[in-house]
């Protein structure tokens, strides 16, 4: 009952991360802000949920892999936005044409 | 009411609107590379009419019907790449991606307007 | 719960269907591109709440990931060659594939001076007005035969009780894995066959030019792929291991692996040792001779074509899971670089 209620929290608490970063990324005006939202909130959020989904979890091996798929995000996700940001301060920023 | 619109009977409407949609794309649309993204949103959309109905019931979900969509998931990269590849290779030899009616000309001296 | 599940549906059908209409709508197939990978990722949500986390895996991996990258190279290679100088009017020759080396500082050089100016080759004009409804009454009229069929479709319970009370000879613990390369190995050697068949006919059309990515400066592209490549490795194996009882199989894990194999040849693009030409024929080829091998083998030996005797069920799958994941990686990654590799030809 206590996990259950401990995950509920924390998922929807890493919910409302997921929305801030979401809202950040679509209201912010150029590609460095947007990327300050998107990374810092959704890697928060994400440490959130799979924080609330631990309780749930079977065992130690299924805990393991929530934290692994955390810190691959981590790594990808700060990866990804170096290159984004990287890309954009040697070519200017991406177009829009519509 | 609510209980009638389980995930079994929503999905494969959605799958068949997903089909239609890839099919006006694959009419409409001239440029090659949106053609084949066109065909592969009609392929998900058989996809989802598949596993939509495979999930029917309250029995555990048909693995056949699975097995194929996953046979069918790697046919379609191999597929896309291929066509991807024809593609580049129209192009370096057109100048252009895009099929046009008639005889292929392969010099590059009037490029068409992409229609 | 059922109200809260089905407006979850209904908003993810809707998602996927304006994505796909967005995508399919857009003038700029860079656009496009990144709505069909997000198309991609919703669709694998979509297989999870259809119960197939086989294909959500797959999905994710191949769909969304896989593709994705090939798109993206595609249109970078389209804008090299329909682009290839830009500023001097007349026409030019298609770019040398052998001294693209050069093209590629061309382009940098533009690229720097000019942002965006490449992506003009990457738009496609809207389709005139001319034709549109009978386009929408065509598959409109389409959608609604389609749907109309499906509703009035009885709910049989489909083959799922047959699997299950044969899953005790097939080797494995795994309904789909069991259909897959027991009871319907035929499919399976067939798709494997399609996707060499793709291979060599990506091969066919020439000599493979440069990759058109430049490694990107800085430590952190090569840092992030030393700590990434290990774990993708180790989860490719897994995900081949765990697909005898669990979700999981020969196709997820050659996706991840031909992932990890194109992560690499786009972070250090020019560290990429070039392949022996006769090992990659036979690593592109194994999982399909291996598994119509063991096919014939089963035809003099066990029952019939494509069947394994029971006590050696097990491992044969294990073996041809094993061929098969190595072929599907190295002929994705071989799409990826696209054609033949210019050693052969020397």
């Amino acid at each position: 009952m206590i996990a259950d209620l401990l995950t509920a929290v924390l998922v929807l608490a890493g919910l409302v991360f997921f929305a801030a970063g979401t809202l950040g990324l679509l209201r912010f005006p150029d590609v460095y802000t947007r990327l300050h939202a998107l990374t810092k909130a959704d890697n928060l959020g994400l440490g959130l949920v799979v924080l609330g989904l631990m309780p749930q979890a079977d065992g130690p091996a299924m805990i393991l892999k929530l934290v692994l798929i955390w810190v691959l995000v981590l790594a990808a996700g700060a990866t990804a936005a170096h290159m984004v940001a990287q890309r954009t301060w040697t070519h200017g920023e991406f177009e829009r044409r519509e | 009411m609510i209980e009638s619109l389980d995930p079994g009977t929503l999905y494969p409407f959605g799958g068949a609107a997903l089909f239609a949609l890839g099919l006006h794309g694959l009419i409409r649309r001239r440029h090659l590379i949106l053609r084949i993204l066109a065909v592969n949103i009609m392929g998900s959309g058989v996809f989802m009419v598949f596993l939509g109905i495979a999930a029917r019931g309250d029995a555990p979900p048909d693995p056949v019907a699975q097995a194929l969509t996953l046979t069918g998931i790697v046919v379609a990269v191999s597929a896309t790449a291929f066509a991807l590849a024809l593609t580049v290779h129209l192009a370096r030899l057109t100048g252009h991606a895009v099929l046009l009616p008639g005889p292929l000309r392969t010099h590059r001296g009037n490029r068409p307007e992409d229609p | 719960m059922n109200a809260a599940l089905l407006a979850f549906d209904v908003v993810l059908l809707a998602g996927l269907l304006g994505v796909a209409w967005r995508c399919l709508a857009s003038t700029d197939l860079f656009r496009a591109v990144v709505l069909f990978i997000t198309f991609g990722l919703l669709l694998a949500i979509a297989w999870v709440r259809l119960e197939a986390p086989d294909i959500a895996l797959a999905e994710a991996a191949i769909g969304a990931g896989i593709t994705g990258a090939l798109l993206l190279v595609t249109l970078e290679r389209l804008k090299h060659i329909m682009n290839p100088h830009r500023g001097d009017a007349g026409p030019s020759p298609p770019p040398d594939p052998v001294a693209s080396d050069t093209g590629n500082a061309d382009a940098e050089a533009r690229d720097a001076r000019d942002p965006g100016a490449g992506n003009v080759a990457l738009s496609c004009a809207p389709t005139p007005a001319r034709g549109r409804w009978s386009a929408v009454a065509v598959s409109g009229g389409l959608a609604l035969l389609l749907m109309a069929t499906l509703a009035t479709q009885d709910h049989g319970p489909g083959l799922q009780p047959a699997v299950a009370a044969h899953m005790d000879v097939s080797g494995v613990d795994h309904g789909i894995t069991a259909v897959l390369l027991n009871f319907r190995a035929w499919d399976t050697l067939l798709e494997l066959a399609m996707v060499l068949l793709a291979g060599l006919g990506a091969w066919s059309l020439g000599r493979h030019d440069a990759l058109p990515a430049r490694p990107a400066p800085g430590p952190v592209l090569p840092g992030a792929v030393r700590l990434l490549l290990p774990v993708a490795i180790v989860t490719g194996v897994y995900l081949l291991w765990a697909g005898s009882h669990a979700p999981g199989g020969a196709f997820q894990a050659g996706a991840v692996l031909g992932a990890a194999g194109i992560l690499m040849s786009l972070a250090r693009p020019h560290s990429l040792p070039d392949p022996d030409p006769r090992l990659l024929r036979i690593g592109v080829t194994a999982g399909a001779l291996l598994f119509l091998a063991l096919g014939l083998w089963g035809l003099f030996a066990g029952p019939a074509l494509l069947t394994w005797p029971r006590n050696l069920a097990y491992p044969l799958i294990l073996i041809i899971e094993t061929g098969a994941t190595l072929s599907i990686a190295l002929t994705l990654v071989a799409l990826f670089v696209g054609g033949r590799s210019p050693r052969e030809d020397a």
